[in-house]
């Protein structure tokens, strides 16, 4: 017995020996991967290099990079991995078009994915990395407002521009003349909001409700703000919890202050249940939500409300049926398997936004870059897009309504 | 057994040579200390090597609660998070410059430690860890909620940089890295002093036995509090130092999973040594940077590692015990003398 026990006991050891001798080499071979991913400067983006090859001619002056920094890993995943596809869709445009030309000389585009894991430190790490690249102009990122505010000065120190998609972090774009958000700012989208409760629908009592968290409360401020500026009269607002469903008591106050019109600073969450109760109560007065209400989940809720009218801003609607915006959608949809989303759709706009400011730039210089930005008036998927002097994306919104089940232009 | 035989020698005779040559390594260490700005890290290696010391730092800090008295904490994160806010706040709304703040920093949070303390006193083993892990979530609620202070979820920032005799400390300077290795350094004397010191031994025994120790008349609710109290000092220290790091700091900086990350250090580096918590600390943050290529499945090697770790060696990588003669202090060494004496002059 004591013979037999023996070998199994070193049988053990040898195993955690191989095992561990495995994962070192998994580990030496992945390293390796990436750095000859790195070398060449060519990594993930190989692919659409290829059609840019074709027009190898003597002016080619090789690769700039664009870095996408995002969440590619965890519970914001699908943000990154977005980003990265919009980013790599508008290099291949690009590039297929021979690339950046810059004084003559024609540039092709490579996108490198960086995971910053949504965490800051992380962020932090990768973004001295990216600015310790000296073949990359412009970074794409970070998701997050949190880990856009522990990236940026980085960037900004460094002097690489960075332009976030998603960023809602009020001093986020004030951190340096390299920093910029191609993001809808609430206060233009609330605007967009009054604009339609009052001149389009032809109301002036307003009420309105936002939701208890520092978004909510600073679109619900902006709200009322907006209201006044429209000159209609906001007769009460109301602040619920993030997941409240029960809206019983805030419609009888809504209807008891006299109403027309709703106003809602909350995500479809809020919206969905609300027009559902609305409806249920008989209290049909229209609805304006942010445009974070355009998803398909508060169509089921529509359908529920059928009385109730519902109207969005948004800077990104992808049934528009503007063709340049349907062949965006489609080519879109052909590569990845699904429709871009808004965050997506500004991702894309961003790097389109770089690529040319690059251009207008004239040279390779990210200080040129950086001033061609404040100039650039760039008609994007996402908007009719320029920046201020903080580098805050100015967007033009659309108005959008729930019609059959659907979401539609709102007319007029 | 052999092999184990084998490996406990050279560990050994490793152990006699580093002690052997102690004060040489400790110049070399120095001058190493003092080159950092000359070395010319890169952005990214300067940057691991920060988060590396910082990190030791913090293992070392929650190693004299868990390492040394046996109190498991899954709550150092509010520590961390308490330390990061005082030393931040102090300078962007009051003004403080970086030195008193970070020594408020600690003060403040062993206060914190020593509240948390009390309430602890009767409970061990696993309840405790509840408890920290409650007061983790109640410090991060506080941060997010308490808005006219901590300025809630947009966090501070404009965190200033710190001078030393008017050279300004920055990360590309390299005067931040060298801060932090000076102040994981001074924590790691400082550990090492309290191990071989009167209360360190109090606090060992505690953990081997809390029954023993209370007849053999210690006071053990007092060593405990007094572990409870360095500990959230040191954390609280390194906290004040993170907030330089980022220049910016959020509540979610400091969830449970931070906690865990520092439990993982102490841990994966060796249980109630100084020398593991330097070699976790560096093993933890460099693993996710050496597998960057692996994406998703870095995490699955990640928990295989730690699941062989715990299978194979659950006193952690360094976590032996030492060979070297025992370290008594002069009074006992006195103490040990007298009777021998005595007895000499008696034959």
């Amino acid at each position: 017995m004591d013979g037999s026990g023996h070998p199994s006991k070193e049988m053990k050891k040898v195993i955690a020996a191989l095992l561990a001798l495995v994962m070192m080499l998994s580990l030496v071979a992945c390293g390796n991967k990436d750095d000859s991913q790195k070398d060449p400067g060519n990594g993930p983006g190989t692919s659409q290099n290829d059609p840019s090859k074709d027009n190898n001619t003597p002016s080619t002056g090789g690769t700039i990079k664009i870095a996408v920094a995002a969440p590619m890993t965890g519970d914001n995943a699908e943000y990154g991995i977005g980003f990265a596809n919009a980013a790599k869709l508008m290099a291949k445009e690009w590039n297929d078009k021979g690339g950046v030309d810059i004084g003559g000389t024609k540039y092709t585009i490579v996108i490198d994915e960086y995971d910053d894991r949504s965490d800051s430190d992380e962020a932090a790490l990768i973004a001295n990395k990216i600015v310790s690249d000296d073949d990359v102009y412009g970074v794409l990122g970070h998701f997050a407002s949190g880990i856009c505010m522990v990236a940026a000065p980085i960037y900004q120190d460094a002097g690489y521009v960075n332009i976030s998609p998603t960023s809602s972090h009020a001093n986020y774009s004030g951190i340096g003349d390299f920093i910029f958000r191609n993001n809808t700012v609430i206060v233009v989208e609330t605007a967009t909001g009054a604009d339609i409760a009052i001149d389009y629908l032809g109301k002036t009592k307003v009420g309105v409700l936002s939701i208890d968290t520092e978004w909510g409360q600073s679109a619900g401020k902006s709200m009322e703000d907006n209201i006044a500026a429209k000159g209609g009269t906001m007769v009460l607002r109301q602040e619920v919890s993030v997941d409240a469903v029960d809206f019983a008591t805030e419609i009888a106050n809504f209807k008891s202050a006299g109403a027309e019109v709703i106003m809602v600073a909350g995500m479809y969450g809020t919206l969905g249940p609300l027009v559902v109760a609305m409806q249920n109560s008989g209290f049909t007065v229209p609805v304006v939500g942010c445009s974070n209400a355009y998803t398909d989940n508060m169509l089921e809720y529509a359908a529920q409300a059928p009385d109730i009218q519902i109207y969005a801003p948004v800077a990104f609607f992808a049934g528009n049926t503007d063709p340049k915006i349907q062949a965006y959608v489609k080519a879109y949809t052909d590569a990845y398997g699904a429709a871009p989303s808004a965050l997506t759709t500004q991702a894309y706009d961003s790097v389109g936004i770089m690529l040319t400011a690059l251009e207008k730039a004239g040279k390779l210089d990210r200080d040129a870059m950086k001033d061609a930005i404040y100039d650039v008036e760039y008609d994007g998927m996402s908007g009719f897009t320029t920046f201020d002097e903080i580098g805050d994306a100015q967007k033009v919104f659309t108005k959008v309504t729930i019609k059959d089940g659907a979401w539609a232009l709102a007319e007029g | 057994m052999a092999m184990k035989k084998n490996t406990n020698r050279l560990l050994s005779s490793f152990e006699s040579f580093c002690y052997k040559y102690r004060y040489i390594f400790a110049v070399i260490y120095v001058l190493l200390c003092v080159s950092i700005p000359f070395l010319g890290l890169n952005r990214v290696q300067t940057r691991l090597l920060m988060m590396i010391a910082l990190y030791a730092m913090l293992g070392m800090g929650l190693n004299v609660l868990t390492g040394y008295t046996g109190l498991v904490s899954l709550g150092h994160a509010g520590f961390y998070g308490i330390g990061a806010y005082v030393c931040a706040l102090l300078q962007v709304n009051a003004g403080w410059s970086f030195w008193p703040a970070l020594l408020a920093a600690g003060v403040f949070t062993a206060f914190i430690g020593l509240l948390l303390g009390l309430p602890s006193l009767r409970l061990s083993g696993s309840y405790l860890s509840i408890v920290t892990l409650g007061f983790c979530e109640i410090v991060q609620m506080i941060l997010k909620q308490w808005e006219s202070v901590t300025n809630g979820n947009y966090g501070v920032r404009n965190i200033p940089t710190p001078h030393f005799f008017g050279i300004p400390l920055t990360a590309k300077n390299g005067g931040l890295l060298l801060l932090i290795v000076v102040l994981a350094t001074l924590t790691a004397l400082g550990c090492l002093a309290l191990k071989n010191s009167n209360t360190g031994r109090v606090f060992f025994a505690i953990k081997d036995d809390e029954l023993a120790s209370t007849m053999m008349g210690i006071n053990t609710s007092r060593y405990k509090i007094v572990s409870f109290v360095i500990s959230a000092f040191i954390t609280g220290a390194a906290g004040g130092f993170y907030s330089l790091v980022n220049g910016y700091i959020e509540p979610t900086n400091f969830v449970f999973n931070t906690s865990i990350l520092i439990l993982s250090v102490v841990i994966v580096g060796g249980l109630g040594t100084i020398r593991g918590m330097v070699f976790g600390a560096a093993l933890l943050q460099l693993f996710p940077e050496v597998s960057r290529g692996l994406y998703e499945w870095r995490f699955v090697v990640y928990g295989l590692l730690l699941v062989l770790m715990m299978r194979f060696r659950p006193q952690g990588a360094l976590g032996w015990r030492s060979t070297q003669p025992y370290h008594l202090s002069k009074q006992a060494k006195q103490i040990l003398a007298q009777p021998e004496t005595k007895k000499g002059g008696a034959a």
